[in-house]
């Protein structure tokens, strides 16, 4: 225990711009419970290894309660509606608008923690807040990477791709030299996965999913540009596996894993996977990253996925809770578990980690370049209603790759008019 | 044809019927011993790992806590539904009571409607009585699920059975519980038995209102199961040991159940 | 006791089970599927719309398409259920090894989870690696990329081949126990008399059987009415939407959409075809006459 206190204590002085979270002088949560319901993830159980630092602190007993990935919506709206038995929740940035009755604002309480709320990218932040007000703070955060098989790559004598363009050029050349499927892209439906790379696509033909007024924007000629660019590389070019038309992001990770695909254009988390021996047949050594290519000469983006930690509105204690928040938002905490070296998190939501030198010596710089895409990365706005528009959009791509429809344009313009008849 | 091609043509067919059934299943134990790299992939030659199974009952899965909530889920649920179903669906079969019909449907009915909206509900409804995340809250919705079934398909089962040796004992004098008791549930065994396997495996499985009205005490083991969908995708290897450890319980219940299965299918036919 | 205060005494356990425990669940769905009920504006229901809800599912495309999936899914898998149940069950009536063993494993499907099926089945259709998918490709080489579950089609064969593999066992079960308590006489005197198995089977033991074929068929309508978990996991109701079963479809509207309300009152118009259904069944199952057996 003292000696965990020790390698905190140190990690802060290390991390040196942002500011360091201290318990409320006087422990005057001491005895109270803060029961948290969090959805399924690695990063999260290492938070929860390191409670006993926060228990000593503040006297504050912290319980969390698991939920697997696919069930957590149902577990945070039964708790919306029946109120009162989680102080805090993990909500995905897709959700927060619709879950916007589960959590109450936190601005002051947060001000008071003295959490330093520049030190999250914009991209992640925005789903934090509400109508203005701060709603929840960003604990995991994540961007798109391209990763792709160097000695592939080298093989066919191609560098590593900087355009959607070339990535069709070299998947050409790979195939031709090696066997292998050029780049491994989910089409298939499941939560949306199918739209992460294509708003990419979107965005660098200069089109946008919706207009100033919330009405979808993307039946247009950039929309149907990107659309046709993602399909026509599982139909026309043929430079995705066979059968990916039915991939959700994990067969198009395991595709990668088994050696099948030279590119997958992902998360940044799933790193540590891809060349894990167990479940890999990729060497460390193999595996390089790149940031995700653009559309001609247009800028780089990427698409981003966020968690938030809220209190909720049932919550019978919120300054406890906003403790709490206020040191599960802690870089220090954040660097201590990309630093453990019995672990493997990469994920990381503050700019003075993501710069962090050591971090970056230990991720191979996968953190700075993340640090420059969410620099300039806009994220999405995400309406209460985007469940359903994601769900009405990644059908239509769904069924333009497994060729159901075939007319890009009217397929989306389909899309578009279901979107507009319920917004 | 002759009977030697026939004698033949029926293994060959039963041949058939069991690789169906058996493969997916084999393959899927096969799955629990292969590391991921195995999993994913086409070889056939793999190396077994026990480790699925360890990290499957080890931290952050503890499949283990689960074992117990599931088997006296199902078990109580069994034991309270079969009794009270084999009654009533006696009743049902044997007297024609005023608004037989409605009443059977009545109680069929009531399993029409989607859990999905229902689930929320019934959640209201146990915060209110502070039975959130116990036991007798599951056993009580697994009842209201299996129940409705059961009566149905025991009723089934009794129909089948012809009237005379019940109607000889009354005339003996014996009264009707009696022959309820000798008589007709004897007779109805093998149905019963294979309610009764339906009912556990029915509340065996039950995920929905266990996600929703659990938490962390009563948690069952269909939720350890779907722990395995995970924000990396579905762990099929770990699923595959998962659903070996859920799936082989009942198989030893089958087994030790077949006896008394045939045994009643003998008494049926010789009766 | 007499057997007219009997015959209702031996209903209550039962029924108190069942209504003790589903009226409140039951009437408060049903009062929601008047009510505006949307989650993203309110945690509680809201306030009186009369039949807008069940007005909106009549113009909806999303809620016509999933009543045509799950038509189609209903029909095609109850009715190779039944008949391969039923057929099964003839033929492991019979005694031999093969027959036990047979028996013995028929338990194993039923006994596994539909969400795990669902995933094993996904996987095992997988175009890299798929154990179905590469050993129909060796066996017949014309298969060798075929779009599995990426053609609509195919994926909702797929389905149904899940759910029928998952089903027909426990089907089987149930008419062994209908075979089991059928008394053997009729038969062995046709047999004597020289008629054929085929005719035995069809004019004597399938009449008897009646009954308990009407049960299996009701009970796997109502569970293939209600088909979800395997949707899940097994096609995400993809590709498009071509295997969107209702069930499927009022989950989206009330978790994804949040419009709890709309949600009700679809789960009510499914939870009326059933009972259309049913009462046709229950017409067929219970009359007044003495069962045929007598």
């Amino acid at each position: 225990m003292f000696k965990r206190t020790l390698v905190a204590f140190a990690a802060t002085l290390m991390a040196s711009s942002a500011l360091a979270w201290e318990a409320t002088p006087g422990k005057p949560h001491d005895g109270k419970t803060v029961r948290v319901l969090a959805v399924k993830s690695s990063q999260f159980e290492a938070h929860e290894a390191r409670h006993e630092a926060f228990e000593e602190a503040t006297g504050i007993d912290v319980v969390v309660d698991y939920v697997p990935f696919p069930n957590m919506k149902e577990a945070l709206t039964a708790e919306m509606i029946g109120g009162g038995d989680y102080d805090v929740v993990s909500i995905m940035d897709q959700w927060v608008m619709s879950l916007a009755n589960l959590v109450q604002p936190i601005d002051e309480q947060i001000a008071a923690q003295g959490t330093d709320l520049s030190d999250f990218p914009g991209a992640h932040m925005r789903h934090g807040m509400i109508d203005g007000k701060l709603v929840g703070l960003p604990v995991r955060g994540h961007v798109q990477l391209l990763f792709y098989r160097n000695d592939l790559l080298e093989e066919a004598g191609v560098e590593p791709p900087q355009t959607w363009e070339d990535v069709v050029t070299a998947s050409k050349m790979i195939k031709e030299k090696t066997g292998k499927a050029g780049i491994a892209l989910p089409y298939g439906k499941l939560n949306g996965q199918n739209l992460m790379v294509w708003v990419n696509l979107l965005w660098g033909n200069g089109g946008e999913l919706f207009d100033a007024d919330g009405q979808p924007a993307f039946a247009s000629e950039a929309g149907a540009a990107a659309t046709k660019q993602y399909i026509d590389m599982l139909l026309e070019h043929e430079i995705a596996p066979a059968g990916s038309a039915v991939f959700v992001e994990q067969d198009a990770v395991n595709s990668f894993k088994q050696g099948n695909s030279a590119m997958l254009p992902l998360w940044w988390w799933v790193r540590s996977q891809l060349t894990d021996p167990e479940q890999s047949t990729v060497k460390p050594e193999q595996l390089s990253f790149t940031s995700l290519p653009s559309v001609g000469d247009a800028g780089k983006t990427t698409f981003t996925n966020t968690w938030i930690f809220g209190v909720t509105q049932g919550s019978s204690d919120v300054d406890a809770a906003t403790e709490y928040l206020g040191w599960l938002t802690d870089p220090a905490l954040e660097r201590d578990v990309l630093l453990d070296e019995e672990l493997s998190e990469v994920v990381a939501v503050h700019f003075s980690n993501l710069r962090d030198a050591e971090v970056n010596a230990r991720w191979g710089g996968m953190h700075q370049s993340a640090a420059d895409a969410l620099a300039t990365a806009p994220g999405i706005e995400f309406g209460d209603d985007w469940p359903r528009v994601a769900e009405i959009m990644e059908t239509a791509i769904s069924s333009l790759a497994s060729e159901e429809e075939t007319d890009v344009m009217a397929a989306l313009q389909k899309a578009a008019d279901e979107i507009a008849s319920i917004r | 044809m002759s009977k030697t091609v026939l004698w033949w043509l029926e293994r060959l067919l039963l041949l058939v019927v069991s690789t169906i059934v058996l493969f997916p299943i084999a393959w899927m134990f096969l799955t629990a011993f292969k590391t991921p790299i195995d999993a994913y992939s086409v070889s056939l030659v793999f190396t077994p790992t026990l480790q699925n199974f360890v990290t499957v009952f080890s931290d952050p899965w503890n499949l283990g806590s689960m074992v117990m909530n599931s088997v006296i889920v199902a078990g109580v649920t069994v034991l309270i539904s079969v009794p009270c179903a084999s009654l009533a669906a006696y009743a049902f079969s044997r007297f024609k009571m005023r608004g037989r019909k409605f009443l059977f449907f009545l109680v069929l009915s009531t399993q029409f409607i989607p859990a999905i909206v229902i689930v929320l509900p019934f959640f209201l409804m146990f915060r209110q009585l502070g039975l959130l995340d116990t036991r007798i809250a599951l056993i009580i919705v697994n009842l209201a699920i299996v129940t409705p079934f059961v009566i149905w398909m025991i009723k089934g089962f009794i129909d089948a059975i012809p009237r005379d040796s019940e109607e000889a004992a009354m005339i003996d004098g014996a009264s009707r519980l009696r022959v309820i008791k000798d008589i007709v549930m004897p007779m109805a065994a093998p149905g019963i038995l294979t309610s009764s396997i339906f009912c556990f495996i029915l509340t065996w499985n039950e995920f929905l209102f266990s996600l929703i009205l659990t938490r962390r005490d009563a948690v069952t083991l269909p939720i350890g199961l779907v722990n395995f969908r995970t924000e990396r995708g579905d762990l099929w290897e770990l699923m595959s040991a998962a659903g070996v450890m859920i799936t082989v319980p009942i198989f030893i219940m089958a087994l030790l159940i077949q006896k008394h299965f045939t045994r009643g299918m003998t008494a049926g036919a010789v009766k | 006791m007499r057997d007219r205060t009997l015959q209702y005494v031996l209903l209550i356990p039962a029924f108190l089970i069942v209504l003790a425990t589903t009226l409140y669940p039951l009437g408060f769905s049903l009062a929601t599927a008047f009510l505006d009920w949307d989650l993203r504006k309110s945690p509680r229901p809201g306030e009186f719309v009369g039949l807008d809800n069940f007005g909106h599912a009549v113009t909806e495309s999303g809620f016509q398409n999933s009543l045509w999936v799950t038509t189609i899914f209903v029909v095609i898998s109850v009715v190779l259920t039944v008949v391969l149940a039923m057929a099964l069950a003839l033929l492991l009536r019979r005694t031999g090894g093969l027959h036990t063993f047979t028996r013995i494993i028929l338990i194993l499907p039923f006994a596994m989870s539909p969400a795990l099926i669902g995933v094993s089945y996904r996987f095992m259709f997988n175009p890299e690696f798929g154990v179905l998918a590469k050993g129909a490709a060796a066996i017949f080489p014309a298969l060798e990329g075929t779009p599995w579950l990426a053609n609509p089609d195919l994926a909702m064969g797929i389905l149904i081949a899940t759910d029928v593999w998952h089903w027909t066992p426990y089907m089987t079960f149930m008419c062994l126990g209908g075979l089991a308590s059928v008394p053997r006489e009729t038969e062995e005197a046709a047999r004597m008399d020289g008629a054929s198995t085929l005719r035995i089977i069809w004019e004597i033991v399938l009449p008897q059987m009646k009954g308990v074929i009407a049960v299996a068929a009701v009970l796997k309508t109502i569970f293939a009415l209600k088909m979800f978990d395997q949707v899940v996991t097994l096609t995400g109701g993809g590709p498009g939407s071509s295997t969107e079963t209702l069930a499927f479809f009022i989950h989206k509207v009330g978790f994804k959409w949040f419009d709890m309300g709309y949600a009700s009152a679809l789960a009510w118009i499914l939870t009326i075809i059933m009972m259309a259904i049913s009462i046709w069944y229950v017409r067929l199952i219970i009359t007044d006459k003495k069962m045929a057996t007598a």
